[in-house]
C-alpha cells in the first residue's frame, strides 16, 4: 500500500508538467524524421556496376542456342559486361587475371555427353561480383541442367529462355538491413530513454535526499518501499515514453520494429532500468541536482555519439574502442534492439543483455554505497 | 510516560552533539524545547523520528523501544519539520493525501482525513492550488496539515513558525492549542521564547547538547527571580565604565551595544544608585533606565550566559 502511494504520487509528479513531458516525446519523433529523411542516402547500398562475366559456348545444340539468347538479353543489363572466351583455358586465365569475375562454360554436345554439365567458375578475389553472375545465370543453368538430365533419361525437355528474368531490388526493401528511419528510430529512442536519467535525478533529490525525503523517512514506510516506489515510478515514466515513440514510429513512419515484441519489451525494460540506475547513482554520489543534471546532459549525447547514434561510425573489430562500446549503455541497448529486429546473432544478443544487467547492478550498488556513506 | 529519552548521545566525528540527554514527556503536554542553533534540538528530534542513529542511550515512545518497534511507533508520530517539506508539483490536497497514504490511510477515510486536516489549518479553499503559489504562512500551515492527517498521538513541531507573518503565526499557535485539546501530545521547538512561554505547559532549556533546566514557565522564572535586568541608554559609553560596573557587588554580567548598557544583576535597590554614580563620575549622562521583569529570555540568559538571538 505504501509502495503504491510512493509510486503513484511520484508518477503524478513526473507527468504533471505535461508540456515538458510532451516535448520529451515529440522531440525524438521530430529528430527521427529529420535524420531519417536527410540521411536516407547514407543508408542505401551502392549498386554494383562493374561485374564482368566470361563465357564459352561450345554447344551447337538447343542448350547452346538458348544460352546465346540468354546472353544477348543479359548484355542489355546495365550492371554487367559480358565477354566470350575462345577456349576453356583462355576463359579460366581471364578470371585468374581479374579480367573477368566469373566464367561459364557450356561443353560441346552437352546433351549427348553422359556427364555433360554447365560449369561455373567464380573468382575467389571478387566474390561479390562472382555471386552476382552466379545468381544472374542460376536459373538458366538449373533449367538447362534439368533438360539435360531429362534428356539422358529419355524424357522430353524443352529449354525456351525468353527475355531477362533479373529484377533490380534494393537490399533493404524486405528490411534485411535498416533504412535511415529504422536506424534513427532505434538510436533516438535509446537516447531519449537515457535522458530519462533526469527523472531519477529529480525523483531521488526531491523524495529521498531533500527535507521532504527526510520527512518521508520519518513515516512508517520501509526504506525498500520508499526506494522501490521511486524506481518503479521513474521506470514506468520512461517505458511509457518509449512505447509512445515505438507506436508512433511504427504506425506513422512505418519503422521496422521486428516481430519479436516480447524480446523488444524486455530490452526496453532493461534500457529503462539502466537509465534509472545511472541517474540514481549520479545523484546519490553528487547529492546535487544541478550538478547531476549537468553531468548527464553531457554524458548522454556523448554516449549516443560513441554508439553511432547520430551517424554510423566504423570502428575496427577487436580494437580498444570497439570493446569499450560494450560499456556504453546506448550501444548495448541499440545492439540488442537491432539484433532482435534483424534476426542477428543470438550469442551476441545474450552477451549484450548480460552486459546491460551488469551495468544495472553496478549502478544500483554504487547508489546504495553512496547512500550508506552519507547515512547519519 | 509518552516519550522517554534516557542518556541519549549523538556524535558527529569527534563532536558530541547530544550529550547524555534525558527527558520525559507526559501524555497531553505541550512540551517546549528551547535552545539556540547548534544546541542539538533538531538532532534530538531526528533521533526520535528515526532519521539519525542513536550512538548511546535509548528512546521509548508509547512505552515501546524505538529501536525494536520503530515502524509501529512511527505510525503514531507526526513530524512538522523545520524546513518546508512538501512537493511543489503536487497540489495541497495531493500533498496531504500522499502523507496520509504513507501513514496507512486509504479510501474514504483518507479523503475525509485530508479534508479535515486542510480545514483545520484553514486551507480547505485552496486544496487544488500548488504550494509554489502559497505564501510562506500558507506553506507552513500545509506543512502542519501533512503531519496531522493521521491524527497522531505525538506531534513533533520543529520551529514551525520560522519566517512567517504574525497573522499566520497566531493561526499556527492556535492550531497547536487546538491539537492539544483534541488529545495530541506536542513537542515544540522554537527560537521565539514568547511562543514557548505562551503555549507550552512544560519547557526544557537545551544548550550544547544538554538539558540545563526544565520545568514549567513559572518554575523556570522562579529559578532566577532573585535577578533582574537593567537597561540603560547612556550618552557616552566607555570601556572603563563597563569595567567599573562589572566590579560592583551583585552585578553578574554587563555588556554594551551602541548607546545601550545591559546589566544582569542580583536584585538590590542600592545598585541602581551606584551605577548612576559611576556613569556621572565618568562625565556621561543617563537618557533612559529600565528594569525588566523576569522572562524566559532572561532565564535563558541567566542559564547560558547568552541571549537566544546572540546564540543564533
Amino acid at each position: 500500500m505504501r509502495l503504491w502511494t510512493m509510486f503513484r504520487y511520484q508518477f503524478i509528479q513526473n507527468i504533471r508538467d505535461r508540456t515538458t513531458y510532451l516535448e520529451m516525446m515529440l522531440l525524438p519523433l521530430l529528430l527521427i524524421f529529420i535524420l531519417g529523411v536527410s540521411l536516407e542516402g547514407a543508408f542505401q547500398t551502392p549498386p554494383v556496376t562493374d561485374t564482368k562475366a566470361i563465357y564459352l559456348n561450345e554447344d551447337q545444340g538447343p542448350v547452346g542456342e538458348a544460352f546465346e539468347v540468354f546472353i544477348e538479353n543479359l548484355e542489355n543489363e546495365r550492371f554487367i559486361t559480358i565477354r566470350a572466351a575462345s577456349t576453356l583455358e583462355a576463359g579460366m586465365n581471364l578470371v585468374e587475371d581479374g579480367e573477368g569475375h566469373a566464367f561459364v562454360h557450356l561443353p560441346v554436345s552437352i546433351l549427348e555427353e553422359d556427364t555433360g554439365m554447365i560449369a561455373f567458375y567464380g573468382s575467389p578475389t571478387h566474390p561479390l561480383q562472382a555471386s552476382i553472375v552466379e545468381n544472374a545465370i542460376k536459373n538458366f543453368i538449373s533449367g538447362a541442367n534439368t533438360v539435360m538430365a531429362m534428356d539422358t533419361t529419355g524424357m522430353e525437355g524443352r529449354l525456351d529462355y525468353q527475355g531477362s528474368n533479373i529484377v533490380e531490388r534494393p537490399l533493404n526493401v524486405s528490411h534485411d538491413r535498416p533504412g535511415a528511419m529504422d536506424y534513427y528510430a532505434v538510436t533516438m529512442l535509446v537516447m531519449f530513454m537515457m535522458y530519462g536519467t533526469n527523472y531519477a535525478v529529480f525523483g531521488m533529490k526531491e523524495a529521498y535526499l531533500s527535507s521532504t525525503g527526510n520527512r518521508i523517512k520519518s513515516t512508517p514506510i520501509g526504506s525498500t518501499e520508499h526506494y522501490l516506489g521511486l524506481v518503479l515510478s521513474n521506470l514506468t515514466t520512461i517505458v511509457l515514453k518509449a512505447l509512445f515513440i515505438i507506436g508512433f514510429t511504427y504506425f506513422v513512419y512505418g519503422v521496422n520494429w521486428g516481430s519479436n515484441w516480447l524480446m523488444l519489451a524486455g530490452i526496453i525494460l532493461l534500457t529503462a532500468l539502466m537509465a534509472v540506475g545511472l541517474g540514481t547513482a549520479v545523484i546519490m554520489i553528487t547529492r546535487n541536482e544541478t550538478l547531476s543534471g549537468n553531468i548527464l546532459m553531457i554524458i548522454v549525447p556523448l554516449m549516443t555519439f560513441f554508439s553511432g547514434g547520430f551517424f554510423q561510425i566504423n570502428i575496427q573489430q577487436d580494437s580498444l574502442l570497439y570493446r569499450m562500446q560494450y560499456l556504453i549503455p546506448n550501444h548495448l541497448s541499440q545492439s540488442a534492439i537491432f539484433n532482435v529486429i534483424y534476426d542477428g546473432n543470438t550469442e551476441r544478443l545474450l552477451l549484450v543483455m548480460l552486459m546491460m544487467i551488469l551495468i544495472i547492478l553496478v549502478t544500483y550498488v554504487l547508489a546504495l554505497l553512496a547512500e550508506r556513506r552519507y547515512q547519519i | 510516560m509518552l516519550l522517554e529519552m534516557d542518556q541519549l548521545v549523538k556524535r558527529y566525528h569527534h563532536d558530541i552533539v547530544v550529550d547524555h540527554l534525558s527527558l520525559k514527556i507526559r501524555e497531553g503536554e505541550i512540551f517546549g524545547l528551547l535552545g539556540p542553533n547548534g544546541a542539538g534540538k533538531t538532532t534530538t528530534i531526528n533521533m526520535i523520528t528515526g532519521l539519525s542513529k542513536i550512538d548511546q542511550g535509548s528512546i521509548k515512545i508509547f512505552g515501546q523501544d524505538l529501536g525494536i518497534n520503530g515502524k509501529r511507533i512511527k505510525e503514531g508520530i507526526g513530524l512538522v519539520p523545520q524546513e518546508i517539506a512538501l512537493f511543489d508539483d503536487l497540489n495541497a490536497w495531493e500533498n496531504v493525501a500522499f502523507f496520509g497514504g504513507l501513514y496507512g490511510l486509504k479510501g474514504d477515510l483518507l479523503k475525509e482525513r485530508v479534508q479535515r486536516s486542510l480545514k483545520f489549518v484553514g486551507l480547505d479553499e485552496h486544496q487544488k492550488k500548488f504550494p509554489k503559489k502559497f505564501s510562506g504562512g500558507m506553506k507552513r500551515r500545509l506543512n502542519i496539515a501533512c503531519a496531522i492527517v493521521h491524527q497522531p498521538k505525538l506531534i513533533i513541531m520543529d520551529e514551525p513558525t520560522v519566517g512567517i507573518d504574525p497573522q499566520s503565526r497566531n493561526h499556527i499557535l492556535e492550531s497547536v492549542r487546538a491539537l492539544n485539546r483534541e488529545g495530541s501530545t506536542i513537542l515544540y521547538t522554537s527560537h521565539y521564547m514568547e511562543e514557548i512561554d505562551a503555549i507550552c505547559s512544560k519547557i526544557a532549556i537545551m544548550d550544547q547538547g544538554r538539558i540545563i533546566a526544565q520545568g514549567t514557565s513559572d518554575e523556570l522564572k522562579k529559578m532566577i527571580s532573585s535577578e533582574e535586568r537593567i537597561l540603560l541608554t547612556v550618552s557616552d559609553i566607555s570601556y572603563s565604565m563597563t569595567e567599573e560596573i562589572k566590579k560592583l557587588k551583585g552585578v553578574i554580567d554587563c555588556h554594551t551595544k551602541g548607546q545601550e548598557i545591559t546589566i544582569l544583576a542580583k536584585k538590590d535597590s542600592a545598585l541602581i544608585g551606584q551605577i548612576s554614580l559611576i556613569i556621572s563620575n565618568l562625565g556621561a549622562e543617563i537618557h533612559s533606565l529600565q528594569v525588566d521583569k523576569v522572562t524566559l529570555e532572561s532565564v535563558f540568559l541567566t542559564l547560558t550566559g547568552k541571549t537566544l538571538r546572540d546564540a543564533e
